[in-house]
C-alpha cells in the first residue's frame, strides 16, 4: 500500500491523479460540477458515455453542459468513445493512482491497482477545485483469492458471494487475485465498490491477507431485480422465460467478453422472441472485435450491435422494457424502473449465463 | 354525416407536416387518446390543450406533408377536429383521414380571409361560409365519397363481402410490351390492371404485388385488420414485416410493437419477418421485394425508394394497409408526371444526394403534389441502382405519389431479372408530361437542406463554414455501402473534430458486414464515430442523438422538420454523405472535395 493510500485511508487529504465526469450525473450534479474550475485539467477527464448518443433533450442538455464545461476548462474530452472507466484503464493507469469520479462504479479503475473513488457530487467539485481529495478514515482489508474458476463460474459469483457476505462493507480492498485478467478484475471492483466498499484495487501481497476466499468453492449467483445488492443463489431462476438479454457494460463489454459470446453462439442463433443486444465497452474493443470477426457472429446469431458506450446497462434509451418483461444483463444496475417506468425485472448475471439466455430463451440457475 | 355544422377556427401556416402533427417518439403509444396532448408540439405547444371537439382547422398549402403516419389524421380525429380546410393536402395525409372519416375541404381563398378565431359554418358538399363570405366546396370523389358515408375505410371493410374476395392471381410473367405515349406510372398500372387505355385522374383498383409493414404501426395495423373482419392475409408469400424503427427498444412503448410485430407471422402466417436485419426500405432491395413492374405499398412514406428498379411504390397508412392484407388490392387514382432529365456527368465531390437536394429546392415541398417523379438522362444512367435509390426515395418530400427509373442493365443485374423482361418498362417520346425539368449534371455543386425545410435547398458555398454539433450518416436515403465509402474516404486516417460528435448507422446488415469487410467500419470508429445497429436510428428523432437548445446537426436523411431531432429550436442540414463526413472533420459544414 503506497503512503498516500495510507494516508488516504487514515483520513488525510491527498492530491488526486484523475478524475471522471461523466453524463452517468444527475442534473444536480452537472450544475455544481460545472461551476467549479478545475485545479489540473489535464487530469480530469469529462466522458460522455452513458446515454450516448443521447436518447432525450434533457439528457442532451447535461452533455452539452459538460461539452462547454471541458471545452471552457481545456478538460480530457472523450464523446462516444467508450465507457470513461474502460477508456481510463486503457489509456493506463499506474498502482495507486487516486481516481475520482461521481459514479458508482469508479472502484472499477482497480483492475490497474489504481485506487476509485466514488464521491458525492458536492465532494466531487470540491475536489476538483482544490486538486485534493479526503475522505472519512476507512479500514484496509487484505482479500486474497485462491483457486481457480471453473467454465460455468464468473468472477461475478465470486463478487456477489463477496456483496453478500457484507465483508466489503466500508473498507477498502486491496486484492490478490493474480489469476483474474485484468477484464474479470475490472468487473470484481467495480462491482465491489457499487455494494458499498469504499474502494477495491488489485494489489501485490505485501502483507497476510486479512480474508481468503477460494474460487473453486463458489456457487452460482445471480442478482434478483430490484436491488443491486439482492444478490441471491441462482436457485429460483431456473427456467424463467427471458424477454431481453444484454451483454456489454463494465462487467460484458470487454473484449474477453464478447469473445466469450462469440464463442458460445457460433452456428447458432439467439431465441426469435428475446431481443439480444451487445457492446463492446470502447472503440478500441470495437474495432478489434471487428477485426476477429466477433461482429459477424454476433450479427449471424440475430443479436444486435450497439455503438460503443454504457448501452444498455444505463438503460435510458437502449433496451426500453416494458410490463412484466424479464431482462437479463450484465451490466450492474437493476433497481426497479430503470429500464422502463412500469418495469422490475432486471436479472444481473454473468456473460456466460446472458448468452445461454439468449440461445435457449430461459434463465437457469446455473 | 352532419349536413351542416358550425365550427371554431384553429389556423396554420403552410407545409404543416406530419413532424409537427404528431412527433415521432409519440406513435408507438398504446392508443391516440394518449397522444391528443402532443397534437402540434413542436410549433404551438399550448395549442393541444385548447382544442375543443367541433372545432376546425384552416392551413395554407400542403397540409399534412411528410411522413404516412396516419396518427397525423387519426388523432386529430380523436380530439374532435370536424374538419381541415387547407388549400391543399399532402396526398397520404388525404387518404389518411378520409379513411378515419375526417372531412377534408379543399379551398384556396378562407385562408387569407380568416383569423384564428373565427367561426366557419360548413354545408357538407356545397359551400362554407366565414364572416359573411360564402365559399365553394370542391366536390370529392366518388371513391372519397364512398368511404365518407361509411365513415370511414374500417366500417368500409367492415361492409366488404370478404368470400367475394378473389384469390390472389398467380404473378403475371414479368414481360410485356411497351405501351407507347404512356409515363412511367401509366405504363406500370397499365400492366397491372390490365387496362385498355389511362389517364392521369382515372382511378383504378390494382392488385398489390408486395405489401411492407412496420414494426412501428404493427399494433394499429393488427387491430384495424381484426376490426375489418380479415380472418387471413391476402397472400402471406406478399406481406413482409420490418421490425426497424423500435429495436433497440428506445422508449418503453416500443417492446410492445416488437411483440405486435411477431404476430403476423404468428397468427397469420406471414413469411418474411425481418427483425434486426436492417432499414425496411434497404432489406426490400436486397431481398428483391422490389422488382421492376410491381406495384409496392408500405407504412412509410419512404417506399417510393423502389421506383428506383421500376416498381410503383407508394406509402400508405396503417389503416389503409391492414385493407390491403386483408384485401390484396387498393383503389388509386392515376397521378399525372413530372419528367426530370439529368444529362452528363457529376462533378468530383458530387452525388446522387445533390441531384435530388436540387430537384427539390427547385420543385418545393409543394411542388408534386401526387404526381409520379420521372427520372432519366446520361447522368442517371451512369448512377448505381443505390444512387437512384437516394433519388427515388426522397421524392416524397416534393409531395410525389411515386419516383420511376426505367430499368436497364444495372436493374436486371441488381434484381436477378433478365432485361428482355422488363424493358416494356420505358420512356417514351410521346408520353404527356405535366412538366419536363432539364439539368446538366456538370453544373451541380453538393446542395444541402437548410433549417427547417427539405425544400429550403441552398448551394455549399452559402453555409460552409456553419458550425456542426452532431453529424448523422445513415438512414434509407443514404445508409448504403457507397454512402460509408465515401464517408470512410474523407475520414481515413483523421480524425473528427474534438466537440463533434458523429454517429453512423448502416443501413442493413448486408451493408454493415461489407463495411466492416472493407474496413470502412474500422477507419469510422478510428475517426471518433459511434457505429450503431443497422436500423432507422437517429433520422427518426426518437432517440439515440437527439439535441438540445439550439445544435446544429448535418445528416445524410430526409427529413429536418422543426423539432425532428429533438428541441424545436435545433437545426438540420441534409446532405451527402461525403459532405456529412467533410462537416464532422472539420466541425462546421464543409465542401468534401479536397478530402476524397
Amino acid at each position: 500500500m503506497t503512503s498516500k493510500l495510507e494516508r488516504l485511508l487514515a483520513g488525510g487529504t491527498v492530491a488526486w491523479d484523475r478524475a471522471l465526469v461523466t453524463d452517468g450525473l444527475s442534473p444536480e450534479a452537472v450544475a455544481q460540477i460545472t461551476a467549479v474550475t478545475p485545479a489540473a485539467p489535464d487530469k480530469t477527464w469529462v466522458v460522455i458515455d452513458h446515454d450516448a448518443p443521447a436518447g432525450s433533450v434533457a439528457v442532451a442538455e447535461q452533455q452539452k453542459a459538460l461539452l462547454d464545461w471541458a471545452r471552457r476548462a481545456g478538460t480530457v474530452f472523450r464523446s462516444g468513445r467508450g465507457i470513461g472507466y474502460a477508456l481510463l484503464l486503457e489509456a493506463g493507469l499506474t498502482q495507486g493512482e487516486i481516481v475520482l469520479s461521481g459514479g458508482s462504479h469508479a472502484a472499477a479503475v482497480g483492475a490497474a491497482g489504481a485506487v476509485g473513488l466514488s464521491l458525492p457530487p458536492a465532494e466531487l467539485a470540491r475536489a476538483l477545485e482544490r486538486g485534493q481529495v479526503s475522505l472519512p478514515p476507512a479500514p484496509l482489508l487484505r482479500l486474497a483469492v485462491t483457486g481457480t474458476l471453473s467454465p460455468y463460474l464468473s468472477v461475478r459469483d465470486l463478487a456477489w458471494t463477496l456483496i453478500q457476505s457484507g465483508l466489503c462493507r466500508g473498507k477498502a480492498v486491496a486484492i490478490h487475485a493474480p489469476q483474474l485478467t485484468p477484464a474479470q478484475a475490472m468487473d470484481l471492483c467495480g462491482l465491489l465498490g457499487t455494494a458499498g466498499a469504499v474502494t477495491a484495487f488489485c494489489a501485490e501481497a505485501d502483507a497476510p491477507a486479512d480474508e481468503t476466499v477460494d474460487l473453486s468453492a463458489l456457487r452460482p449467483m445471480a442478482v434478483l431485480p430490484g436491488d443491486a445488492g439482492q444478490t441471491a443463489p441462482a436457485s429460483g431462476t431456473d427456467g424463467l422465460r427471458v424477454n431481453q438479454v444484454f451483454i456489454g457494460g463494465c462487467g460484458g463489454g470487454s473484449l474477453e467478453a464478447l469473445r466469450e459470446t462469440a464463442a458460445l453462439w457460433r452456428g447458432r442463433t439467439v431465441c426469435p422472441y428475446v431481443r439480444v443486444m451487445v457492446a463492446p465497452a470502447t472503440s478500441a474493443v470495437y474495432i478489434q472485435a471487428l477485426e476477429e470477426g466477433l461482429m459477424d457472429v454476433f450479427l449471424d446469431a440475430g443479436a444486435l450491435v450497439m455503438n460503443q458506450g454504457c448501452s444498455a446497462c444505463w438503460a435510458q434509451s437502449q433496451g426500453r422494457c416494458d410490463q412484466a418483461e424479464v431482462f437479463v444483463s450484465t451490466g450492474s444496475i437493476n433497481c426497479a424502473g430503470w429500464a422502463g417506468k412500469a418495469h422490475n425485472g432486471i436479472y444481473l448475471t454473468s456473460v456466460r449465463r446472458a448468452a445461454q439466455a439468449a440461445l435457449s430463451g430461459s434463465l437457469y440457475e446455473s | 354525416m352532419e349536413q351542416t355544422f358550425r365550427s371554431r377556427v384553429w389556423q396554420l401556416g403552410d407545409n404543416i407536416d406530419t413532424d409537427i402533427i404528431i412527433m415521432t417518439k409519440y406513435l408507438a403509444k398504446a392508443s391516440l387518446q394518449e397522444m391528443v396532448p402532443h397534437l402540434f408540439e413542436p410549433l404551438r405547444p399550448d395549442l393541444a390543450a385548447r382544442l375543443r371537439p367541433g372545432d376546425a382547422i384552416v392551413a395554407g398549402e400542403n397540409f399534412g406533408c411528410g411522413s404516412s403516419r396516419e396518427m397525423a389524421a387519426s388523432v386529430l380525429k380523436t380530439a374532435g377536429i370536424r374538419c381541415i380546410i387547407a388549400k391543399s393536402f399532402a396526398k397520404i395525409f388525404f387518404r389518411n383521414a378520409i379513411n378515419n372519416g375526417l372531412l377534408l375541404i379543399e379551398c384556396r381563398d378562407l385562408y387569407d380571409r380568416c383569423r384564428e378565431g373565427d367561426t366557419v359554418e360548413v354545408e357538407v358538399g356545397r359551400q362554407l361560409t366565414c364572416n359573411g363570405t360564402a365559399y365553394p366546396i370542391p366536390a370529392l370523389s366518388r371513391e372519397v365519397l364512398d368511404i365518407l358515408r361509411y365513415g370511414g375505410l374500417v366500417p368500409r371493410m367492415q361492409a366488404l363481402d370478404k368470400s367475394a374476395l378473389a384469390a390472389p392471381a398467380p404473378r403475371d410473367t414479368l414481360r410485356d410490351t411497351h405501351r407507347p405515349g404512356h409515363t412511367l406510372a401509366e405504363q406500370l398500372l397499365l400492366h397491372n390492371t390490365g387496362a385498355e387505355d389511362l389517364r392521369p385522374g382515372d382511378v383504378v383498383t390494382v392488385r398489390v404485388d408486395e405489401a411492407v409493414l412496420h414494426d412501428i404501426y404493427a399494433p394499429y395495423i393488427f387491430q384495424q385488420f381484426r376490426d375489418m373482419g380479415f380472418d387471413r392475409v391476402f397472400d402471406p408469400e406478399r406481406v413482409s414485416v420490418m421490425v426497424d424503427h423500435l429495436y433497440p427498444t428506445c422508449l418503453d412503448d416500443d417492446p410492445r410493437c416488437f411483440r405486435y410485430s411477431r404476430r403476423f407471422q404468428d397468427e397469420y402466417g406471414v413469411k418474411r419477418l425481418y427483425v434486426a436485419d436492417g432499414i425496411s426500405h434497404q432489406l426490400a432491395l436486397e431481398e428483391r421485394l422490389a422488382a421492376p413492374g410491381r406495384i409496392i405499398f408500405g407504412t412509410d412514406s419512404h417506399t417510393t425508394t423502389y421506383g428506383a428498379v421500376g416498381a410503383f411504390a407508394t406509402g400508405v397508412g396503417y389503416t389503409e394497409m391492414a385493407s390491403i392484407i386483408g384485401s390484396g388490392q387498393l383503389w388509386i387514382r392515376v397521378p399525372s408526371a413530372i419528367k426530370v432529365v439529368v444529362n452528363g456527368t457529376l462533378p468530383m465531390g458530387v452525388f446522387p444526394k445533390d441531384i435530388i437536394l436540387r430537384v427539390l429546392g427547385d420543385l418545393t415541398a409543394a411542388g408534386a403534389i401526387y404526381k409520379s417523379l420521372e427520372f432519366t438522362g446520361s447522368a442517371i444512367r451512369q448512377l448505381s441502382v443505390s444512387g437512384r435509390a437516394a433519388i427515388a426515395n426522397m421524392a416524397v418530400e416534393c409531395g410525389a405519389k411515386a419516383a420511376l427509373f426505367a430499368p436497364d442493365e444495372k436493374t436486371a443485374a441488381f434484381c436477378g431479372v433478365d432485361l428482355a423482361d422488363c424493358d416494356w418498362l420505358r420512356f417514351d417520346e410521346d408520353a404527356p408530361y405535366e412538366r419536363v425539368l432539364t439539368y446538366e449534371a456538370d453544373t451541380f455543386t453538393p446542395y444541402l437542406s437548410c433549417p427547417y425545410g427539405v425544400d429550403n435547398v441552398h448551394p455549399i458555398r452559402d453555409v460552409a463554414g456553419t458550425p456542426v454539433d452532431q453529424v448523422f450518416i445513415g438512414s434509407c436515403t443514404n445508409g448504403r455501402l457507397e454512402d460509408l465509402a465515401a464517408a470512410a474516404k474523407v475520414l481515413e486516417g483523421r480524425s473528427i473534430a474534438p466537440y463533434v460528435r458523429l454517429i453512423v448507422t448502416p443501413a442493413s446488415k448486408a451493408v454493415y458486414r461489407e463495411a466492416a469487410r472493407l474496413g470502412y467500419l474500422k477507419t469510422l470508429v478510428q475517426a471518433g464515430a459511434m457505429v450503431t445497429h443497422p436500423f432507422c436510428g437517429l433520422c427518426q428523432g426518437r432517440s439515440g442523438g437527439l439535441v438540445s437548445g439550439d445544435q446544429v446537426v448535418i445528416g445524410t436523411h430526409n427529413r429536418n422538420f422543426i423539432g425532428r431531432m429533438g428541441s424545436p429550436a435545433a437545426r438540420t442540414y441534409l446532405a451527402s454523405p461525403a459532405v456529412a463526413a467533410a462537416s464532422a472533420l472539420e466541425g462546421r459544414i464543409a465542401d468534401p472535395a479536397p478530402y476524397l
